[in-house]
């Protein structure tokens, strides 16, 4: 009760003083605005558009003058460099007492920050106004897209950058009627069309997107349409060898009733050529518009690229095993109480190798006793392996030469991308060390491990990426010295195929985008040249001498190794070899395979050390 | 390759994951694929004892005075993986039964029911889970001329499936269903059986796991008898309990406890098994 009797007095105290207060502000006048308000938003909050969510955006021109304001807009669009790469303009009379409002999108090709810059220029008023924004997504095409209300969307022009003489090609009608009202502009420009999305989804109707009938390719597509309006357009499939020449397209036109699903199945162009396509599947219905990348297999077993192999090739690596036999490796095993576990005792392994260059790598045994099969595990591009804990394996993990800090400024000191180290010269570049360090971390496997509980005739090695290439040139150089080599996603097969497709891709990426790079930058060393050595080291070379099964995974979008050439590398390892080994394909990943094959990875290593290797 | 580190670290981290995948220590345990080419041999000893039943109405009851009856067994399973899905096995049992009733007591002994069996195994894209299909066939090694018996001395069919995956990490759980007929006489019986066990890894060499089994055998001899291998109606709930450690790369003893909850015309079970699975290789 007591509580009850403070609070009621001081409830109607807060009443009293509300009562008394109010009427300062509800009689306040509110002060008429003055000059021209403009206002220029976008319905997305965030300012990120992509193709799904074009760049769009609002402006309101309220005249509160009592005269006419007649001028004119100019828009600018400049990139993140400040590069104006797209301008408008209009002319605009805005009458007294009235507001003009209208929508327009920007039509971009690129992804970017970007800022819109729109410059007002009236009878009695003048204002610049800003607004940032990112895009991302690919290029669209306004006329795919049924026009929205925009009286001027036609006069963005890459022609009119620089033109300091801005033509004006189209007025902003001026609203002579009622004002709008403020709700009805807000909800036109969130209109029906901007909350819904089509979500697009193919499948290939061979789960692995392998064919081998040119004229069955077929895809299951799903048109999920999530706007609450009917969508009319077209499907289109335009497919091109991975190297961009351009095979066929097919067009099918596409009607979808608002909130609905849409199933069919799209038969590719026919297909005559063994080799990998890429096709574009290109969505552009009334308010939606969108292109994704996919990638299919014709007759994968029957591609075939040329070797290319020096004259010289096994000479060259005769020498150069003969070479690293006669560096003394000096293997120093050091317990790493840090990194060993309950259980697991970790050891540190170093090893001189090629030009007395030291690497290092993890030896990381299961403590139950036992004799342990192996598993050699190698790095990808640059990546420095920890030890790993198997149950039923003991893991020697390497580290090549240039991980090491240390040992990457020896020998790397212009600090290069490690690809390019030294390739001026096959005997000096990097990777003629590197494939030697493999090498010796099998010799100590095979020299040392009895010590550590290693069962020498259960030897299995594994890698992805880089770490898969080296795992391959190991087998190969060291044959009969390991029972099977896992290889996800294998790189550096063939450089003059992964060149030409690389350049080829929308955007040029590693490894050829360093290597033209470095072409730029050193214009007496072509890329032909850094092909000349990178042939010594390219993996399709080693691939016939690999006598082991092998677990083979590729991707068709892997931007980093070409899938054509990994392919086509698979097909070059004897027959023998190919009969016992299985290749996995994965057609809607880029440089990864999915979770489920390393599951399998699992099964695959356990199945090879059944048997012991003969020796 | 800067600014494709992250790709290839992601890549890594997926090759990482492979120590999660390659402990496939219960493997054998948890009825997934043995491994094509791989073997699994489970030699096991189990003792069981019993004083009191369950009656017909399920209720406790006690032998006659100095009634009892206890067994132990001795069991050979070998596990081949003949493909990567398809496991064959083979169960070589050798039992000896000591029974005291009515103030005397009697011993047999000899080789049991010998089963031998394919589980065909449906396993799920990322190998977690899978369905299993099994059909085993039952061959007695031995003939009833002398009490106690050993077991029903009938040639027997037996099918059955069950799914097994992992409700938690390093953990897994496989619910079964059972269906045997023993073919020789007319009273069968014919046994239905649920189990479902749930197994967990208290760290890299060690596992527990709980089983609830039901059993129910249908027959139209309902009579009862001390030993449980000679009768053919009751059913039965039964706890077991087990933990097993590694200790090397090839072997893995278990020990293991289980009790009888509940059931009807049955023995009330208590005892002890001690298991080991050696993997070959």
């Amino acid at each position: 009760m007591k509580k009850i009797q403070i609070i009621i007095p001081r409830i109607l105290g807060l009443v009293c003083f509300l009562f008394c207060v109010s009427p300062a502000f509800a009689f306040q006048k509110k002060e008429a605005p003055t000059g021209v308000e403009i206002i220029l938003e976008t319905p997305n909050k965030r300012s990120e558009f992509n193709a799904r969510n074009p760049v769009r955006y609002k402006i309101t021109l309220k005249n509160n003058f009592s005269n006419d304001q007649e001028g004119i807009l100019l828009y600018k669009i400049n990139n993140k460099a400040g590069e104006t790469i797209l301008t408008n303009s209009l002319d605009v009379k805005v009458n007294a007492r009235k507001k003009i409002e209208a929508v327009f999108e920007i039509p971009l090709d690129q992804e970017g920050e970007y800022t819109l810059f729109a410059n007002i220029e009236l009878t009695d008023h003048a204002e610049v106004i800003s607004r940032s924004f990112n895009y991302s997504g690919p290029t669209r095409k306004p006329n795919d897209r049924k026009k929205i209300p925009n009286p001027y969307d036609q006069n963005w022009s890459r022609a009119n950058v620089g033109n300091e003489q801005v033509s004006t090609k189209e007025s902003l009608v001026p609203e002579t009627d009622k004002a709008i009202p403020e709700e009805e502009i807000a909800s036109e420009a969130e209109g029906e069309e901007a909350e819904g999305e089509i979500l697009v989804q193919l499948k290939p109707y061979n789960r692995d997107g392998i064919y081998y009938d040119g004229k069955n390719i077929k895809y299951n597509v799903i048109l999920t349409n999530k706007y609450k309006i009917k969508q009319e357009g077209t499907f289109k499939i335009i497919v091109k060898t991975d190297d961009g020449k351009l095979v066929g397209e097919k067009e099918v036109k596409i009607s979808l009733h608002k909130k609905s699903v849409k199933k069919f199945t799209i038969t590719m162009p026919q297909i005559s050529n063994p080799g990998v396509y890429d096709f574009q599947a290109a969505l552009n219905v009334s308010t939606y518009d969108d292109t994704t990348r996919h990638s299919f297999g014709f007759k994968i077993n029957e591609i075939k690229t040329p070797y290319h192999r020096p004259p010289d090739f096994d000479e060259f690596w005769q020498i150069t095993k003969d070479e690293l036999a006669k560096i003394d490796p000096q293997y120093k095993v050091t317990l790493d109480e840090g990194r060993s576990t309950y259980f697991h005792t970790v050891y540190k392994v170093e090893i001189q190798s090629l030009g007395n260059i030291p690497f290092y790598g993890w030896l990381s045994i299961p403590k139950p006793k036992g004799k342990y099969p192996v598993l050699v595990g190698f790095g990808g591009y640059k990546i420095e392996l920890n030890p790993l804990y198997f149950d039923d394996f003991i893991s020697f993990t390497i580290n090549v030469r240039g991980i090491d800090r240390k040992v990457k400024e020896q020998i790397n000191p212009m600090n290069r991308e490690q690809l390019l180290v030294n390739i001026e010269d096959k005997n000096e570049y990097i990777y003629r060390g590197i494939y030697m360090d493999c090498v010796r971390a099998v010799e100590f496997v095979h020299s040392q491990g009895a010590k550590f509980g290693m069962d020498l005739k259960r030897v299995v090695a594994f890698g992805g990426s880089q770490g898969a290439s080296l795992a391959l040139v190991t087998a190969s150089l060291m044959p009969r010295k390991i029972n099977t080599v896992v290889a996800n996603n294998p790189i550096f097969f063939d450089w003059i195929r992964s060149v030409e497709i690389g350049k080829v891709q929308k955007e040029i990426s590693f490894p050829v985008k360093d290597m033209l790079d470095f072409e730029a930058k050193n214009p007496g060393f072509t890329m032909d040249n850094m092909i000349q050595t990178l042939q010594y080291f390219e993996v399709q070379n080693f691939i016939p001498n690999v006598v082991c099964s092998v677990l083979y995974a590729v991707s068709l979008l892997d931007n980093f190794a070409p899938a054509s050439t990994a392919l086509a590398a698979f097909n070059k390892m004897p027959i023998e070899t190919v009969e016992k080994s299985e290749l996995y394909v994965f057609p809607n990943l880029g440089h990864e395979v999915p979770r489920s094959h390393d599951a399998f990875v699992s099964t695959w290593f356990l199945e090879k050390v059944v048997h012991a290797r003969k020796r | 390759m800067p600014e494709n580190d992250n790709g290839m670290k992601k890549l890594l981290q997926r090759i990482l994951l492979l120590q999660l995948l390659l402990a496939l220590s219960f493997a054998s345990y948890a009825d997934w694929p043995i491994g094509k080419g791989r073997s699994s041999l489970i030699g096991a000893y189990n003792y069981f004892y019993s004083t009191k039943y369950f009656d017909s109405k399920g209720k406790l009851a006690t032998f006659g005075q100095g009634d009892q009856f206890q067994s132990h067994f001795f069991g050979l399973t070998m596990l081949h993986g003949i493909s990567r899905r398809l496991d064959l096995s083979v169960n070589v049992p050798f039992i000896i039964q000591d029974l005291v009733s009515g103030g005397i007591a009697k011993t047999n002994s000899g080789l049991g029911d010998i089963s031998v069996g394919l589980a065909y195994h449906f396993p799920s894209e990322n190998f977690q889970k899978h369905f299993t299909i099994k059909a085993n066939m039952i061959v007695p090694a031995y003939e009833n001329t002398k009490t106690p018996y050993i077991g029903y001395a009938s040639k027997g069919i037996q099918g059955a499936m069950n799914y097994s995956f992992s409700p938690v990490k390093h953990s897994f759980c496989v619910i079964e269903g059972a269906y045997t007929h023993f073919l020789d006489t007319q009273d069968g019986p014919i046994q239905y059986r649920g189990a479902i066990t749930f197994g967990k890894s208290l760290n890299k060499y060690s596992l527990v796991t709980f089983n609830f089994a039901h059993l129910d055998s249908k027959s139209s001899n309902t009579g009862f008898n001390i030993n449980p291998s000679a009768t053919k109606n009751f059913f039965s709930g039964t706890l077991t309990a087990t933990y097993g450690r590694k200790i090397t790369r090839t072997i893995t003893p278990y020990i293991q406890t289980f009790y009888t909850l509940y059931g009807s015309n049955v023995g009330l079970g208590m005892g002890a098994s001690f298991f080991f699975i050696v993997k070959i290789p």
